[in-house]
């Protein structure tokens, strides 16, 4: 009896002090700037030398522009593709990260909600062939093989004025530059400051001198923070005039005539582009060193921890949740019973991501028909969305066992407790349930290695846990293989225990309780 | 409340002669097929009854309405001054009527034929469990009763063990004595020898006279035809839920009044 309770009420601790540790406060005025670190260079990255530091030149100028507003600079990681989203759910409040405002249609924009500052940089379209390539210029590419990351809209336009082409997808620039590099591809067409930082790695390739479109690099917000607009274009015009702006492109090897044009500037740079070439040479010596492995490790480790605490909240809750769902569809009501199996089926049918993405990016979409707390609620932190999304997800297959559990009891045991005097509900909790829990323990701790793994998917929704990070280094030092090995290691590493404790729950709560063979 | 102040007044002034269980008309269907037959008995306090018939004849049924397992359909059920009572099929089953049913099973204790005792605790446990929650005994209560009980049926030494340890004897003894626990007035026992090593059966059997010995109300449905030819004080013969022949101690074996009863019997002789 207290058994059950000492469970209870630690289960109540463990949530408590979990999401606890979670909860953090901020203490000066923050800037909250959204943007994908992952394969970012030279935007935004973590330095290949001193894993822990972010730099990049789009970096830099988000920290000028917090600086010249008297704020404080808080990086908000999101997927590329989700970064207007996680914007217009106010994850954070300027998106800078090669937002190229003139293919976006005024209209559209309106639509969204989303509003831009004026450029901060101006760039254009760069075509990348192998070195011995017949092609010289962009019009040559017709009826070729060119290859452009997935959102890239003005690659996509740039590529419908050719008459015919085939065109490849790519989720990054490192395989697609690896591809052409294995003549998979004719052609790569990227922004200029990716082929330079990214091409430049692979040797048997070739840069076109012929710019191709215009991109004008803007930051985005939410239309309705015209104050916050203002500042920013304050703060370009400031910067821009100091001459930090151009002192930062030329530094990373990237400053160009369109961008002398737009400043009324001369084109010649004053200073060498340092940045750019450290990242060369980084590049080449971290990775053939090893030396970037062993720095890697105390990310891996932290984000092990993350996603240790997710896991383990969204497990306790989908046992808890599972179980009454379970109980419900077993011992209530017909009808309720129905509603339950209908509610389990459609949990089941509904893949994890999509549910993630739904609670993250679709919820707070209804927060405005919502009263007070609710329209709080719905728009929830990312860690909370993930634990819910997860918790959600596995409540549906914990109710299934349970239920399995619950009907391997023999009727008898029901009946002779009822035949005692117990009321239906005293049968239950003090007879079926313990013998269930007994029965179900070991394969509920076995969901929970599963479960493990399926918190990777909690990286859709910003949070930089165990797989997000494996991308995260191995794209940056184009290394997939030596950080596969390290974080399988570490997925090992936290699903053992639990391997460890499923066949000794299993050994230990069924000893007695059965016949010795 | 006048009524019931005088029925209360007449059954403790006339406690001796009113017997201890009344059975009236009591008839019970499943799915349209009837099971229990307008069946009416009276059984005395300290009696052992022990009831046989072929199989699917109703016996567990009528069983499991005494204690209110089985609900049935029309008739009245009244042991030590409960009394459950239908006039009609379509008698409500209200608060009142589940108030008695659960008033009623703290008075009958069930045995089953397989014991059924809760597989996730010790003897010990198992006989503490219902005094505990069902009575609200304290803890140390409840584990006197339990320890004794154990003593009662000779399992004192056994207390410790999960029912996987024990033998089916020692079980349906373990099972006896936590029906026992509850102090109730009356014991059912569902074949409780039938999922029993031959050569055990006898302990079980044991542990029912010596309850008999000391006034316990038992009724027994069974097919050891000895035990029931020795011990009980009468012999119930039942068929198509029907109480064919109901006959003080041997007699039925010796001489039965009905055709069908001599046809079982003869099975068994
Ligand atoms: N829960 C039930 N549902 C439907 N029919 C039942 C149920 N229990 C018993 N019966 C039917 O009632 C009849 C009597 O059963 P039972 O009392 O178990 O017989 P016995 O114990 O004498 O062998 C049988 O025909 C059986 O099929
Ligand atoms: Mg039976």
């Amino acid at each position: 009896m207290y058994r059950l309770k000492t469970i209870f009420f630690g289960w109540i601790a463990c949530i408590s002090l979990v999401v606890s540790a979670q909860a953090t406060k901020a203490t000066k005025e923050v800037l909250r700037w959204g943007a994908d670190g992952q394969g970012g260079a030279p935007h935004i990255f973590f330095d290949p030398k001193k894993p822990e530091k972010l730099t990049g030149f789009e970096y830099e100028i988000a920290k000028a522009i917090a600086e010249f507003m008297g704020k404080e600079l808080q990086y908000c990681p999101n997927d590329w593709e989700m970064l207007v989203a996680g914007l217009q759910r106010k994850q954070y409040d300027i998106l800078m990260n090669a937002v190229v405002r003139n293919v976006w249609r005024k209209k559209k924009a309106a639509q969204m909600g989303i509003a831009f500052s004026k450029p901060y940089y101006i760039t254009f379209i760069q075509a990348t062939v192998a070195k011995n390539s017949p092609i010289q210029q962009f019009s040559d590419c017709n009826g070729k093989k060119i290859g452009i990351l997935k959102a890239s809209k003005a690659e996509q336009n740039a590529i419908r004025r050719l008459s015919d082409a085939q065109t490849i997808l790519y989720d990054d620039e490192i395989k697609a530059y690896a591809d052409l590099n294995n003549h998979r591809l004719d052609c790569v067409l990227t922004e200029h400051p990716e082929a330079l930082y990214y091409a430049s790695v692979e040797k048997d390739v070739r840069l076109l001198k012929e710019p191709i479109s215009r991109l004008e690099f803007s930051i985005m917000v939410r239309a309705e923070d015209q104050v916050l607009l203002a500042q920013l274009n304050a703060a370009i015009d400031h910067l821009k005039q100091q001459g930090t702006l151009r002192s930062i492109y030329e530094r990373w090897g990237l400053w160009n005539e369109q961008t002398a044009t737009y400043f009324n500037t001369s084109q010649t740079p004053q200073t060498r582009a340092t940045q750019l070439e450290q990242y060369l040479a980084d590049i080449e010596s971290e990775t053939s060193t090893g030396n970037i492995y062993l720095k890697s490790l105390p990310f891996f480790t932290k984000a092990a921890w993350l996603t240790l605490r997710i896991s383990f909240c969204a497990m306790l809750l989908a046992m808890s949740a599972g179980f009454l769902l379970g109980v419900l569809r077993t011992y209530s009501f017909r009808w309720i019973q129905c509603l339950v199996a209908t509610l389990i089926e459609i949990i089941r049918g509904t893949p994890l991501m999509i549910l993630l993405l739904f609670i993250f990016y679709g919820l707070p979409k209804c927060a405005p028909y919502l009263p007070e707390p609710f329209s709080q609620w719905v728009c929830m932190s990312p860690f909370l969305a993930g634990v819910l999304g997860l918790a959600i997800n596995y409540s549906a297959y914990e109710a299934e066992i349970y239920r399995a559990g619950f009907l391997s009891i023999p009727i008898g045991q029901i009946e002779a407790a009822r035949a005692l005097g117990m009321t239906h509900l005293q049968a239950l909790w003090y007879v079926i349930f313990p013998q269930t829990i007994r029965t179900v323990l070991p394969p509920i701790t076995n969901d929970f290695i599963m479960l493990i793994q399926d918190s990777s998917l909690v990286s859709m929704i910003t949070l930089v846990e165990l797989s997000r990070t494996y991308q995260l280094f191995s794209a940056e030092n184009f290394d997939y293989f030596s950080f596969g090995l390290i974080v399988v290691l570490f997925y090992l590493l936290l699903g053992l225990p639990f391997t460890r404790l499923s066949r000794y729950l299993e050994k230990k709560l069924t000893a007695k309780t059965q016949r010795e063979v | 409340m006048e009524a019931n102040a005088s029925h209360q007044a007449a059954g403790l002034g006339l406690s001796a002669a009113q017997p201890l269980i009344q059975v009236q008309n009591l008839v019970k269907y499943y799915h349209q097929e009837l099971v229990l037959d307008n069946i009416s008995v009276t059984i005395e306090e300290g009696d052992l009854v022990s009831i046989i018939g072929p199989s699917g004849c109703g016996k567990s049924t009528f069983l499991r309405c005494l204690n209110g397992m089985a609900i049935f359909d029309i008739g009245c059920i009244q042991i030590n001054n409960i009394t459950l009572s239908r006039k009609t099929l379509d008698s409500p089953i209200d608060r009142d009527f589940h108030k008695k049913t659960h008033a009623l099973r703290q008075q009958v204790g069930m045995v089953f034929q397989s014991f059924n005792l809760f597989f996730h605790r010790t003897l010990l446990q198992n006989v503490m469990l219902a005094p505990r929650i069902v009575q609200k005994k304290s803890r140390e209560e409840a584990e006197d009763i339990a320890i004794r009980f154990l003593d009662k049926v000779g399992l004192r030494l056994f207390a410790h063990r999960y029912p996987a340890q024990l033998s089916g004897g020692q079980q349906q003894r373990g099972a006896i004595a936590r029906a026992l626990a509850l102090s109730p007035k009356v014991m059912l026992y569902d074949e409780p020898t039938s999922a029993i090593d031959p050569t055990r059966v006898d302990e079980v059997l044991e542990v029912m006279r010596d309850l008999d010995h000391e006034g316990m109300t038992q009724i027994i449905v069974t097919h050891e035809m000895r035990f029931a030819k020795d011990a009980s004080d009468y012999i119930i013969y039942m068929e198509q839920g029907k109480f064919i022949e109901i006959s003080d101690e041997d007699e039925i074996f010796i001489s039965p009044k009905d055709e069908r009863t001599r046809k079982f019997l003869k099975k068994f002789m």
